[in-house]
């Protein structure tokens, strides 16, 4: 058994984390917020809210992730007129060994403007980053108050800096663990 | 995007070594230089930078990304990001609340009342928040752009000439009322709607909430 490990960072290259499971109060927030509960779009684990505008990019350890399957969707802010606030980009991980392409876990991306991946996409990996889209450079209501990217998590676990951290593209957001003995598809 | 400070030091006798990398136009050999910096590999520009006299420093801030600066980064010229701090106003005036995130925004306060908690030197784990001084649980806290997608109820507000929506959760601890302030669409930054945090000890809660509402109806660009 080889355990193999996966992260996945920040999609925005130069931000600051002002969302975890709890909303970043500065000066008064505990490494995981002092706010009110910080919920999701999909209801997935550990949201994470990265502020900051530009490119949002899927980041992933390359090789260790080797596949990525892309799905949209329409499941923050129902609210909100506008559509680019309102769409998720979930991308299902996978990893590979001498059996298959094995599922790790997924990771929602919330608020993707002009996405650069489309539903069902199968990406095979050539490097550790995948454009899907923008950080929508507007606001929507109390839903989105300004650019930034929310994150969710399906399996495996949260390892965001704490409240008011930086969050580059190097800085890692959620960690997943595979075995690549097992037999995968 | 990240803000750098170039700082050219026109030495005429270290200019020739640095003519690989970047385009240095010696103009005359006493009367100075001009600089061209790249913003791509590919691609030159001139900005308009005045002629320098030998061994005289000149400072330009601009736009760049990491490859820019590495791109840029040559022998003999000196190319620094310059440290945070030094782009932070460190002598904030008594009285006035610099919103470090929305920046340029401010604030006015009333310094025999609340007490300026911020870390203006540091940009990482930012500290920019006002407390009460008579009531310690009670604050003005930042909030960075984000998404209010949990239950709660929104009132308007008019506080002076600012009108905010007021965000109220029923999850909060037992022993804290914080509330989430939006502010007026007239005040959008770069990043976004400016959001608050007001806090306070239950008991103390209508005291602070009208401080603290005072203080934010002067949010204001300076």
């Amino acid at each position: 058994m080889t355990v193999v490990t996966v992260y996945v960072y920040s999609p925005i290259a130069s931000g600051t984390i002002t969302g975890r499971t709890k909303y970043c109060v500065s000066g008064n927030s505990t490494c995981t917020g002092s706010g009110s509960t910080h919920y999701g779009c999909r209801g997935w684990a550990d949201r994470v809210d990265v502020g900051g505008s530009g490119a949002l990019y899927l980041r992933v350890n390359y090789p260790n992730a080797r596949r990525v399957i892309t799905y949209i969707g329409s499941q923050c802010c129902p609210s909100c007129g506008n559509i680019d606030v309102k769409r998720t980009v979930t991308a299902d991980i996978y990893g590979l060994n001498n059996t298959g392409y094995c599922y790790i876990g997924s990771v929602m991306y919330g608020h993707v403007g002009s996405p650069t991946v489309s539903n069902g996409q199968i990406h095979d990996l050539t490097s550790g980053s995948l454009r899907i889209g923008s950080a929508p450079n507007t606001q929507c209501g109390d839903c989105y108050t300004g650019a930034h990217s929310h994150m969710e998590r399906l399996y495996g676990s949260v390892v965001a800096p704490c409240c008011w951290g930086p969050a580059t593209s190097t800085t890692r957001i959620y960690k997943f663990t595979w075995d690549n003995a097992q037999v995968c598809d | 995007m990240r803000k750098f400070v170039i700082k050219v030091s026109c030495d005429r006798e270290k200019i020739t070594g640095a003519l690989l990398a970047i385009c240095l136009t010696l103009l005359s050999a006493n009367q100075g230089c001009a600089i061209a910096i790249p913003r791509t590999p590919t691609t030159w520009t001139t900005p308009a930078l005045p002629i320098l006299q030998p061994t005289q420093t000149f400072t330009k801030e601009f736009l760049g990304t990491d490859a820019y600066l590495e791109t840029a980064s040559v022998k003999d010229i000196k190319v620094t990001d310059e440290p945070t701090a030094t782009r932070t106003p460190t002598q904030v005036p008594i009285g006035t609340f610099v919103l470090m995130f929305y920046s340029p925004l401010i604030m006015s306060y009333d310094s025999q009342l609340w007490v300026d908690k911020s870390k203006y030197r540091e940009r990482e784990f930012m500290t920019n928040h006002l407390l009460f001084k008579e009531l310690p649980k009670c604050s003005i806290g930042v909030q960075g752009p984000t998404d209010f997608n949990g239950p709660h109820t929104n009132e308007t507000v008019q506080l002076g000439d600012l009108s905010y929506e007021v965000l109220t959760f029923p999850d909060l601890a037992q022993d804290t009322v914080s509330k989430a302030y939006l502010a007026d669409l007239s005040l959008v930054t770069e990043v976004g709607r400016p959001v608050f945090w007001v806090s306070a000890k239950p008991d103390k809660w209508e005291i602070c909430k009208g401080q603290a509402e005072i203080v934010l109806s002067t949010l204001r660009f300076p």
